[in-house]
């Protein structure tokens, strides 16, 4: 897939649940090849964007093109040959191992019915190493943590063999029910990251993401999605994108913005009432009890 | 592009190959373990039956006249007793027990819900009215009381799953309503039979209960052409089915049509309860505690064909103990499923994850 084609492309594309539109006629190219990612503040329409063009969402007004095809007049089964998609909080049936999760992935390869296609274990088995949850492969999902869970699914969507991933929060852990929220550690989202990164440099796939850190959003990506109450906000390679103008606006937080000296990627240094405070005198050693 | 060559050069081919014999070995103890249990359950199965022939019925047939009897190589007394009463009996049971079984894992795999079984959520009570009113209003028997339970059914299944309707159908408020058009259908119910006379109010009883003692050839030919279609059925939604319980928006990635599914899956466990119904009466239990006992056996997240053969073993036997425990039989065997089966019900009821 050369990178002029958009791999996925919303023209029009409106949402409302019962009345009340969550996106409004918005238009947005997702390029092959290419990481994108969706940004923007909580209730901004980020994920109901992400489904949209995952086919998951029904549209109230608009279209879109997978690879030139309307996606919703393809069989279902064959845009999942396309498209991989992952929810931000899909759910496992109970007692079920992670191999025979992953491979949930290969339905829609081969026949419906009976036995999967020839070389399904071994996309089980390859998906279950890249994403490092070989180890668990035998283990229930419901016994694994909420970020070897979350690595899991990604395993199952790999092994869907797309060549485009749509991944909601890919960096955040997925939860039973009853377990308490968490954070996926700094190191298993970099892994996650990275992973996409090579799958998208080595192998050519066109990944379309939501993120919620926004120097994590720009350091990976090739372009950035701005999302603000349903429209775009700005859309653009992320060191465009990311000014402190626009975190001002469409975050509503004061900010300085620096570049990281290495890779020259946007980083976000929040000015909050505190850090202004503390600015003009940088000797001043205050810990957080002080400052209450 | 192969798929499994597609990601390579990164990691090594030796530890996917060897990650992907793991895979197929466990695969293999699997089958093996599916095969042992599905085989386990035939031979019960087929052991209940031939108990199901010496052990009950109204004479005692000598032992060495059974089998012939059964093949149709004797008449008077023997052929009665086994080829038109015990055998028909043992066969329904068997059969019935499937049917309930593989309605019921349908059903809870289809609203995620162990409680929503066609019995909990009111198909067995508008079987129940069905029958009562076309056995009071229009003095049937037989077919027409099978009829009439079907009709019930169907109508009952109609109007929950219309209620609970809010673009998608949650399970907590199937249930509830399931509950309470349910209560609706037994008020029905207690009502015509108050006004029956004697004996029209026996057969009521008595198919009210679930009693397998008018069992004949023409319920078991329906019932097992029921079983055959049925289980074709969901042998083809089988995989699509289970890949809901990944979520509705994970199961259309990986190409589910999940209205299609869902819609299948919703008539196959309606129709199949409906017409098991119509034949043994509301049976209750059976349909609730073969899936998770499947599942469990089969540590699987489902499993609605082995759910069938629970389903017929639990009820050929509750059948058979119907007849020939000492104090209580003979009592019909639908009064102690229920002795065997509320225990099960309040066990997953208290267990914190009940599951299907």
């Amino acid at each position: 897939m050369t990178p002029d084609i958009p791999a996925l492309h919303g023209d029009g594309i409106s949402v409302g649940y019962s009345g009340q539109e969550v996106l409004t006629e918005l238009s947005v190219t997702v390029p092959g090849g290419r990481i994108t990612t969706l940004i923007g503040p909580n209730g901004s329409g980020k994920s109901t964007l992400l489904k949209a063009l995952g086919r998951v969402q029904p549209l109230t007004a608009g279209t879109v093109a997978l690879d030139g095809e309307d996606i919703h007049r393809m069989p279902t089964r064959a845009v999942a040959r396309k498209l991989g998609l992952l929810p931000q909080s899909p759910l496992a049936p109970e007692g079920i191992t992670v191999a025979d999760l992953v491979r949930r992935g290969r339905h829609p390869h081969g026949r419906s019915l009976g036995r999967g296609a020839a070389g399904d274990t071994d996309a089980v088995a390859e998906a279950l190493e890249l994403t490092g949850t070989a180890e668990f492969a035998l283990r229930p999902v419901d016994s694994l943590s909420g970020g070897q869970r979350q690595r899991a699914w990604i395993a199952m969507v790999l092994a869907q063999s797309t060549p485009i991933l749509l991944l909601d929060e890919p960096t955040t852990p997925i939860l039973l029910l009853d377990e308490p929220t968490t954070f996926l550690d700094i190191a298993h989202q970099i892994e996650v990251l990275e992973l996409l990164s090579s799958l998208r440099h080595d192998h050519g796939k066109t990944v379309l993401l939501v993120l919620h850190d926004l120097e994590q959003a720009a350091a990976y990506s090739d372009q950035i999605v701005a999302l603000k109450q349903g429209e775009i906000a700005a859309v653009g390679n992320p060191s465009d994108v990311v000014t402190e103008a626009f975190v001002a606006e469409v975050f509503g937080l004061a900010c300085r913005v620096i570049h990281d000296p290495d890779t020259g990627s946007p980083l976000i240094l929040p000015r909050g009432k505190i850090s202004r405070e503390r600015a003009p005198q940088p000797q001043d050693v205050r810990t957080k009890e002080d400052t209450r | 592009m192969t798929v499994h060559t597609e990601h390579t050069g990164h990691i090594q081919r030796d530890a996917i190959r060897a990650t992907a014999a793991r895979i197929r070995a466990r695969a293999r103890t699997t089958r093996r373990r599916h095969a042992i249990v599905i085989c386990g359950f035939l031979l019960i199965a087929l052991g209940l039956l031939v108990a199901q022939l010496y052990l009950t019925g109204d004479a005692l047939i000598p032992a060495r006249d059974v089998v012939p009897a059964a093949l149709g190589q004797r008449d008077g007394l023997a052929d009665y007793v086994v080829r038109r009463t015990n055998l028909p009996r043992g066969l329904t049971a068997l059969l019935g027990g499937a049917l309930f079984g593989l309605s019921g894992a349908l059903a809870q795999r289809l609203f995620g819900n162990p409680l929503a079984t066609p019995d909990i959520i009111g198909i067995s009570s508008g079987a129940g009215a069905g029958a009562m009113i076309v056995i009071a209003g229009f003095g049937a028997t037989g077919i027409g009381v099978q009829g009439g339970a079907m009709l019930g059914a169907l109508a009952v299944s109609l109007i929950v799953y219309g209620l609970s309707w809010r673009g998608g159908v949650q399970s907590y408020r199937l249930i509830l309503i399931g509950i309470g058009v349910g209560a609706c259908a037994s008020a029905i119910v207690t009502f015509v039979v108050t006004r029956l006379d004697e004996v029209s109010t026996q057969r009521a009883m008595r198919w009210l209960i679930g009693s397998l003692n008018g069992a004949n050839q023409s319920g078991v030919a329906l019932l097992g052409a029921t079983l055959v279609i049925g289980l074709a059925l969901v042998v083809m939604i089988r995989r699509p089915l289970s890949d809901l319980a990944l979520g509705d928006e994970l199961a259309v990635g990986i190409g589910v049509r999940v209205p299609i599914v869902r819609l299948a899956a919703l008539l196959l466990a309606t129709l199949l309860a409906a017409v098991v119904t119509s034949v043994t009466g509301p049976i209750a239990f059976v349909a609730l505690v073969a899936g998770p006992i499947a599942t469990r056996l089969l540590r699987v997240p489902d499993a609605p064909i082995v759910a069938a053969l629970v389903g017929a073993t639990l009820l050929g036997a509750t059948d058979i103990a119907a007849q020939t425990l000492p104090l209580i039989s003979p009592v019909p065997t639908g009064a102690i499923t229920a002795l065997f089966g509320a225990p099960v019900l309040i066990a997953l009821l208290v267990r914190k994850k009940a599951t299907v």
